[in-house]
């Protein structure tokens, strides 16, 4: 529909009057780069005119510089040695000024190339940082290089209105506060170093976020909801889901679980993964998410908190910590009406339920009565989420 | 548009501060030379690093430690090397008999001061593949005890020359062409 088209249905729907109509036709015909003089019964439709843009052109035109490109960063590689350090350095800056320039030059229009712009900054800060490390031979692969990079490239990043640059700069601070957490000496702890490194990290990342949604007004929507997304994708992937099963084994090393750890995490991971991409962009998709982080934040806190746990507890933290994030997805998908995404998260919750069972009565569950209570309990499982899921999804919604 | 401008200004004169940070470290502060030796007991080539163990004398540095944190007063011998005779945390470092001092932190027993490793060309990592004999790491010293890698010497030629020395002497000795039959 172009735009005169536009133009006559605002029209008719009463939207503008006729008047504002004809006026934003002329106005656009005077900006128009190809216009004819005689906006006329066309209307605008010249607008929709361009040059023909030749694909091939293009095309060859974008292998000439990537081969030019190449040839250049390869003859710099190979005489990058000789190179003195500050004529090393003053390109870089001119460089980095040059991509700083182009972002404030397209910050007054939305689009990709302003968003490209600002990924491009921030990864221009981190070649810095790594072209400073090798110059003085700094180590620059530790957090505090990381760290150092996360404030230079915060303030672009809450500019930018993407998933983009927030993606990028979510996934540094989760790989820079994973470092810092690993590199932490937990001898002088009692208990399981491993578990204290999983549940301190968790609770770091957690309590960033609580406290980004405390600065609601200082932080871009992007920022905050990207976190959220880039926290439950992989934090929950690769911190959660093993800090349960280790928690749940009688053996509270990821190493030695009982169960087959890695195809149920892969499992588990990937369909929670691909629930949260799913409902990414409904309009109210991160505050229940808020609640089961505040909720996996206490239980985290809790459960560094305990020098030791016992076999039971420690089953009961590991449930507790996979059944919260279920949760909310599931309350994220009754907010955003996506009855498919409710069941699937409902449905896991259940069946971590009866995992619990059959964790904490173990051998009995297979005794003759055992097996009974066992296939009474999964029917009644099964009847209860047949028959009230679409209640509890109303229920959540009214919470609201 | 404004706001952008503040962002981007932030972000690179914070970079070129603490870049001029370290430079001015690496030019400014007192200059010691530390012998060098293979790292854990062998040499890692980590990209385009060589890692080794700088040798403070015969000092416990990390024995007892309780924290991470740690100093460690330095002198120079008659041939001009560094070396530490006083290791503990640095709050109770005596101000008075420590002029120069090094900072850094223990990682387990090794002490490490951020001037374990050195950067070197591809080219070059044949001949450093192992850390040589008799080699040194010049590093200078801020007043705060921050030190900054300034150069890598085999003897005492730097580790460029020396690779570069070594790189000739193979290529005579391996010649590329097979001989005839």
């Amino acid at each position: 529909m172009n735009l005169d088209q536009r133009i006559q249905a605002w029209v008719e729907n009463s939207l503008i009057e006729p008047g504002q109509g004809d006026a934003i036709r002329a106005f656009e015909s005077s900006r128009a780069p190809y216009q004819s003089n005689a906006v006329g019964a066309r209307g605008v439709d010249h607008l929709e005119e361009r040059p023909h843009r030749s694909w091939v052109v293009f095309g060859i035109a974008g292998v000439g510089i990537l081969v030019l490109m190449t040839g250049v960063i390869s003859v710099i590689a190979s005489q990058w040695f000789t190179i003195p350090d500050g004529a090393k350095l003053l390109t870089y800056f001119l460089a980095l000024a040059g991509v700083g320039a182009a972002c404030v030059k397209l910050d007054g229009r939305d689009g990709w190339g302003r968003e490209v712009c600002i990924t491009a900054f921030s990864l221009s800060l981190l070649a810095g940082l790594g072209l400073a490390s090798q110059i003085y031979h700094l180590r620059g692969d530790g957090w505090p290089t990381l760290a150092f990079w996360l404030v230079l490239a915060l303030p672009v990043t809450l500019l930018a209105r993407s998933v983009l640059p927030n993606w990028l700069w979510w996934l540094g601070y989760f790989t820079t506060t994973a470092i810092w957490s690993w590199s932490l000496n937990w001898t002088a702890l009692s208990g399981d170093a491993v578990r204290h490194r999983m549940l301190l990290s968790l609770a770091i990342i957690y309590g960033t976020l609580a406290l980004i949604f405390v600065l609601r007004p200082l932080v871009s929507l992007w920022f905050r909801l990207t976190g959220l997304h880039v926290i439950f994708c992989i934090v929950m992937l690769v911190l959660s889901f093993p800090a349960s099963i280790a928690l749940s084994t009688t053996h509270p090393s990821i190493a030695s679980t009982s169960v087959p750890a890695t195809p149920l995490l892969a499992v588990f991971g990937t369909v929670f993964a691909a629930c949260i991409a799913a409902l990414y962009h409904s309009e109210r998709f991160g505050r229940p998410l808020a609640y089961s982080l505040a909720g996996t934040i206490v239980t985290s806190a809790i459960l560094l908190i305990l020098p030791t746990l016992d076999v039971t507890a420690g089953k009961l933290g590991g449930f507790v910590l996979f059944i919260l994030p279920w949760c909310g997805v599931a309350a994220a998908a009754a907010f955003a009406e996506r009855r498919r995404i409710f069941d699937l998260a409902s449905s896991v919750i259940a069946l971590r339920f009866l995992g619990m069972y059959l964790q904490v009565f173990g051998s009995l569950a297979y005794t003759g009565f055992g097996m009974i209570l066992t296939g009474g309990l999964i029917l009644g499982t099964l009847y209860a989420w047949h028959r009230y899921r679409g209640q509890v999804a109303t229920a959540i919604r009214e919470v609201a | 548009m404004k706001r952008m401008r503040i962002a981007v200004i932030f972000s690179i004169v914070l970079l070129a501060g603490w870049v001029l940070s370290l430079n001015f470290r690496a030019e400014h502060g007192f200059v010691v030379r530390f012998d060098v030796r293979g790292y854990d007991p062998r040499d890692l080539l980590t990209g385009h690093y060589v890692e080794y163990t700088v040798d403070y004398g015969p000092i416990a540095i990390c024995e007892g430690a309780t924290g991470p944190d740690r100093c460690i007063c330095l002198g120079t011998t008659e041939l001009g090397r560094g070396y530490g005779y006083w290791a503990g945390t640095c709050s109770a470092r005596p101000d008075a008999n420590c002029p120069i001092f090094i900072r850094g932190t223990c990682e387990g027993s090794r002490f490490v001061a951020g001037i374990e490793r050195f950067s070197i060309p591809e080219i070059h990592s044949f001949a450093l593949a192992r850390i040589p004999e008799d080699s040194s790491v010049e590093v200078a010293v801020d007043s705060s005890g921050r030190a900054q890698t300034r150069m890598l010497f085999v003897g005492d030629e730097t580790a460029f020359a020396y690779a570069e020395r070594m790189n000739a002497e193979r290529m005579v000795t391996e010649p590329t062409t097979p001989p005839t039959p």
